[in-house]
């Protein structure tokens, strides 16, 4: 009896400070966005992959990859390797908090030589970080909102009188928010395309978006609680479309509309929908920030996630669907729209909320 | 002895937290130069929406949950056994029980679908429900509710620290009817011992960040909400405005607690100079408030249930009262993963609130020995102080990433600390002396009638105390996180990462897994012994 | 025996001239019981919880107190051997009453716990409330409570007992039947026993009252 007692509580004193075993040696931190259940069991998948290569994989999910971001500014992650694109990798190049691996990696000479991966959201990417995957902006929708696979702008407004309360977008600074933002500018003026590639003090700003705030001011009262408060990020809205609170929903993963309905996420009878002009075309990344304490595995994870076998299985509509990076398994993307030049998302993001803030 | 280990706790726990997170505020401030902070001012003062929405929930919930709490009270007298209805609801992590009662009540939620199954009125969920997704109206209702059970458990203490029936009693044998009695007499001594709890409710409503990132407005935000989306954008003037912001917090907080402060007296002379209604007939004070139990109790179960049943959904869209399939495919395919950051949860939370609860007995014998009790607040402060820059105070001052699990202990037991002290604190104060004298007339030394004594006596609320850090901890998302460096993910972390892509279907999961703990812990404090003893102190 | 000299009792920031209670010399011889009578608010109960040990931060007092010869005053409450009867709450609510009594029993007996209990039982059995072993002290009547209070204290084995209004909360009726019980109790076991009361017919033995200058003289 007092043995079994013993035992327990040996038990217990395991259980208890397991935690505080220190760290293994050979571990790789990732960090990425730890919200779509999909990625995650491509990461599970990866880790086991990586096992066999004797490389500890520990995937990291937060909530946001911001949280990494301020962590590794202010000079107290433990990351190896993250997952980020956009401003975050603006605030991380602009703190020179990353290395340059672009020349350590073996797979950069495979990738698809289409892929516009040089400039991340317009910000020169200067062998900071390596393309993972490709996002393309499009717009999720039940069937009979749009009749068209491309829209315009006139037929956004449109669908907001059929359907009123029922269209919505995240609200900027959320990155799907401050896109759907650019993919109406683009939508509004089609014409002035090369411009946006322009920093956004050597143009006229004000000019070229006054067509856009007028057409929001107009949408707006049409919109979901009459415009007067929005979904917090793209995965809220696809929860209030496939409960029907709203009829549409954004998205930068061209597969979504396949994926999501497969896995239960949303009804089916959901139609995939671009802006005419063209689906905003971004990549994302990885990257190793300066502070990694394992560099060198973590340039091997980057290899293994750049391979075929690994790109083919994020591709695959029925697992991530996650458009591959490589020259070899290119795949009929959306007719693309290049991102604008990194000056615009503060710009936009600033005007937006200066006037319906 | 005694001393010596208070003065420790409150360095260690307190001055050592508050003051890295402070000096952090400091000198991140300093760098900005005057010109920073006052263009971040500017643009404050360009939103007195958001102050002011801060004020409305802050001044808003603490206090209706309070007067429902008061309401709801009577019950208890009767029937102590009552309040273990509140177990599930108090083990419920706050983000959990939003998503429930997003699930329950918004206008895709439950209990439309069940209207629109008896009426057909609605083949999309409504527009205009008086509950949308997104309002500071469903936000202060949630923490409304999501208050009650706390302050229902902190009433319950007192309840007994008093002769609650006696006084009634001679109320009545005044001429006043029940319910007068017990608005006039007990309730103003109540309040009075409420104080201390009401801070922290009020200091939560504040502070809180991650329901109004959910439920709350975000066109109209509160401070919190929006310091801390400043907070994670990178331009300079953003992160003056989060900084600002943060001082700006901290104000708002003083203030209120000040108000807090006042409350009680305010209740009393109110009470006072209300006319008195005479009263004809005598006014029961029971009916009502048995149904608001029932009530509370149906709603902590539908919140229960209605994340199980989306956990188990394979897909379930609105009108649908129930999925077309159930299945245990997540549960399956996640089971394997959750073991490792269960058991960190769990080792955690067993010890930061044993370290916390401990801390918190030593202080307030401390305080029973000197015979004063100054400046509780502070040892309130850590609450108050926004989760950002306290943490990352904590980074830059006390450093190094080793040992990370033992940092987020401390960081944990930070939290548990102050939560143990307040429901901890009316009944140790209130302890009768007198026994711990008796037991040493018997020939025992003063430290072990201390053991042998009042640790049994209190046994309740030192096991509500318990209960209730264990249940802090388990929700800490930040200091996990940050300072566990991913070598420690925990419950939490994985629910609120799961959570932030928005599928209820495993963002329900986990919030099961992550209520599961504290309301094992919850009903076993409850249901351990017969009843509390505190009541013949 | 106990005796105490040269006691004063004042309150803290009164003045340092008008102490509240004086008290030159008072022995209590071994099997005597001697009752200090005075108005309520004199100090007679403090003098009580002085003597007992309880730390007054409220009150200054000085004085030696004594039993058998041996100096008493620095000793801490657990050491002093001296029993007390309070006007409430003689039973730890939170044990029975067996507890109770083996709780009291625990500190000092130097018997095996074995005979420590069949004591206890026997002792309570002859008070005919044998029956009332596992009760919980809230289920005892008044009476009932009285008795086993005492006995605890007794099991106790104190060397003088101090009672401080012991009867007062009980009523008229039981309350004669009590103390006549409970002094007949301490007779028996020739315990020196100091009371403090305002009710007359509560008082015993030799009575000291408190004179106009707030002092006691033993005659």
């Amino acid at each position: 009896m007092r043995r079994f007692i013993r035992l327990r509580l040996l038990a217990l004193a395991v259980l208890l400070t397991a935690p505080y075993a220190s760290a293994q040696a050979g571990q790789v931190h990732f960090y990425g966005w730890g919200g779509s259940p999909q990625v995650s069991t491509y990461m599970r998948w990866v880790q086991q992959e990586l096992r066999a290569e004797g490389i500890q994989l520990r995937h990291n999910k937060v909530a946001d990859i911001a949280e990494v971001v301020k962590q590794i500014t202010a000079g107290h992650s433990n990351a190896d390797l993250i997952w980020i694109n956009g401003e975050n990798f603006h605030a991380l190049k602009a703190a020179g908090a990353l290395q340059n691996i672009v020349d350590d990696i073996a797979a950069v000479a495979a990738l698809n030589p289409q892929l516009q991966w040089q400039h991340d959201f317009g910000e020169p990417v200067t062998g900071l970080e390596v393309p993972w995957g490709v996002g393309q902006f499009n717009l999720l929708a039940r069937a009979p909102v749009f009749s068209e696979e491309s829209i315009t702008a006139a037929d956004l407004l449109q669908a907001a009188q059929r359907f009123p309360g029922r269209l919505s977008y995240p609200k900027p600074p959320d990155f799907h928010g401050t896109t759907f933002l650019k993919s109406l500018l683009l939508a509004l003026q089609p014409e002035q395309a090369q411009v946006f590639q322009q920093p956004v003090q050597q143009v006229n700003a004000a000019a070229l978006t006054a067509p856009l705030w007028r057409f929001l001011t107009e949408l707006h009262p049409h919109l979901w609680q009459q415009g007067r408060s929005f979904p917090a990020s793209a995965g809220e809205q696809v929860n209030y479309l496939a409960q029907g609170q709203l009829v549409m929903a954004v998205s930068f993963n061209p597969n979504d509309y396949k994926t999501l309905v497969r896995t239960g996420r949303l009804p089916t009878g959901i139609q995939r929908h671009r802006f005419r002009g063209g689906a905003i075309t971004n990549t994302h990344y990885l990257a190793i920030p300066k502070g990694a304490k394992n560099p060198e595995m973590a340039k091997q994870v980057i290899e293994f996630l750049l391979s075929e076998r690994a790109q083919l299985r994020k591709a695959d509509p029925n697992r991530w669907g996650d458009p591959s990076v490589l020259a070899e398994a290119a795949e009929p993307l959306l007719p693309a729209a290049q991102e604008f030049h990194a000056s615009w998302q503060r710009y936009l993001e600033q005007q937006w909320s200066a006037r319906f803030q | 002895m005694v001393r010596a280990l208070s003065v420790v706790f409150q360095l260690l726990l307190i001055a050592l937290p508050v003051v890295a997170g402070v000096l952090y505020l400091v000198w991140q401030t300093a760098r900005l130069g005057v010109e920073g902070v006052g263009q971040a001012m500017f643009v404050l003062a360009a939103m007195p929406s958001v102050l002011l929405n801060s004020l409305v929930l802050a001044v808003a919930a603490p206090l209706v949950a309070c007067y429902l709490a008061l309401w709801m009270a009577p019950s208890l007298l009767r029937r102590p056994r009552i309040q273990q209805v509140l177990a599930p609801l108090l083990a419920v992590p706050h983000v959990a029980f939003a998503v429930g009662m997003l699930l329950l009540f918004s206008p895709s939620g439950w209990l439309l679908r069940v209207f629109e199954q008896l009426t057909g009125w609605w083949p999309l969920p409504p527009q205009g429900w008086p509950l949308p997704e997104k309002s500071l109206f469903s936000l202060t209702l949630v923490l409304v509710l999501k208050e009650l059970p706390f302050l229902l458990l902190m009433i319950a203490a007192q309840l007994k620290q008093l002769p609650s029936q006696a006084w009634l009693v001679q109320a009545q044998s005044y001429g006043y009817s029940q319910q007068q009695a017990w608005w006039r007499v007990l309730v103003p001594e109540l309040l009075q011992r409420l104080t201390l709890p009401m801070a922290a409710v009020v200091i939560y409503s504040v502070s809180v960040v991650d329901i109004p990132l959910l439920l709350g407005n975000n066109l109209q935000p509160v401070l919190a909400q929006q310091v801390f989306a400043w907070s994670f954008q990178f331009a300079p003037e953003q992160q003056a405005n989060a900084l600002v912001g943060a001082w700006l917090l901290l104000a708002v907080s003083g203030l209120l607690l000040l108000l807090n402060r006042r409350h009680a007296r305010c209740y009393a002379f109110c009470v006072r100079n209300k006319p008195l209604r005479p009263s004809t007939k005598a006014q029961k004070l029971r009916p009502v408030p048995r149904f608001a139990w029932y009530a509370l109790a149906g709603l902590a179960v539908a919140v229960v249930l209605v994340l199980l049943v989306q956990s188990l959904a394979t897909q379930w869209f609105y009108p649908a009262l129930w999925p077309s399939q159930l299945s245990v495919s997540l549960w399956q395919q996640e089971w394997p993963f959750i073991l490792a950051p269960a058991q960190a949860s769990l080792s955690f939370a067993l010890l930061s609130a044993l370290f916390g609860t401990v801390a918190a007995v030593v202080v307030l014998e401390q305080q029973c020995q000197r015979g004063k009790q100054q400046r509780q607040w502070l040892l309130l402060v850590a609450l108050f102080m926004p989760q950002v820059p306290l943490v990352l105070g904590w980074q830059l001052l006390l450093g190094s990433t080793q040992g990370p699990a033992l940092w987020v202990l401390w960081a944990h037991t930070v939290y548990t600390f102050p939560y143990a002290y307040l429901v901890l604190h009316g009944a140790y104060m209130g302890f009768n002396r007198h026994w711990l004298v008796k037991a040493q007339s018997l020939g025992y030394s003063a430290r072990q009638a201390w053991w042998r004594v009042l640790l049994p006596m209190l046994k309740q609320p030192l096991l509500a105390a318990y209960a209730v850090a264990f249940a802090v901890s388990i929700a800490q998302y930040v200091p996990t996180q940050w300072l566990g460096q991913g070598q420690v993910s925990s419950l939490t972390t994985e629910a609120v990462s799961v959570a932030s892509g928005g599928d209820w279907r495993i963002g329900s999961l986990y919030a099961l897994l992550q209520m599961l703990l504290p309301l094992l812990v919850f009903l076993g404090a409850g249901g351990l012994k017969r009843k509390s003893y505190a009541e013949h102190a | 025996m106990l005796s105490m000299r040269n006691v004063t009792i004042y309150s803290r920031g009164a003045d340092p001239e008008a102490p509240l209670l004086r008290i030159p010399a008072l022995t209590v011889q071994a099997g005597e019981v001697v009752t200090l009578m005075g108005p309520s608010g004199v100090g007679k109960s403090t003098l009580l919880r002085w003597l007992l040990g309880e730390p007054l931060p409220n009150f200054h007092i000085s004085g030696q107190v004594c039993l058998h010869d041996v100096d008493l005053t620095c000793l801490p409450i657990g050491q002093r051997q001296l029993g007390m009867m309070f006007q409430q709450g003689g039973l730890f609510p939170h044990l029975t009453v067996a507890e109770n009594c083996m709780f009291a029993q625990g500190a000092r007996s130097q018997q095996p716990r074995l005979q420590q209990q069949q004591q206890a039982l026997t002792q309570l059995r002859a008070l005919g409330l044998g029956d009332k072993w596992h009760a919980y002290p809230e289920s005892l009547s008044g009476g009932q409570y009285a008795r086993i209070a005492l006995l605890c204290t007794l099991l106790a084995e104190p060397q003088a007992m101090l009672l401080d209004e012991p009867f007062s909360a009980l009523d008229a009726a039981l309350r004669q039947e009590v103390r006549s019980w409970t002094f007949t109790q301490l007779e028996e076991k020739h315990m020196p026993t100091l009371l403090v009361t305002h009710d007359k017919a509560d008082a015993r033995g030799r009575i000291l009252t408190v004179n106009g200058h707030r002092e006691v003289v033993d005659a």
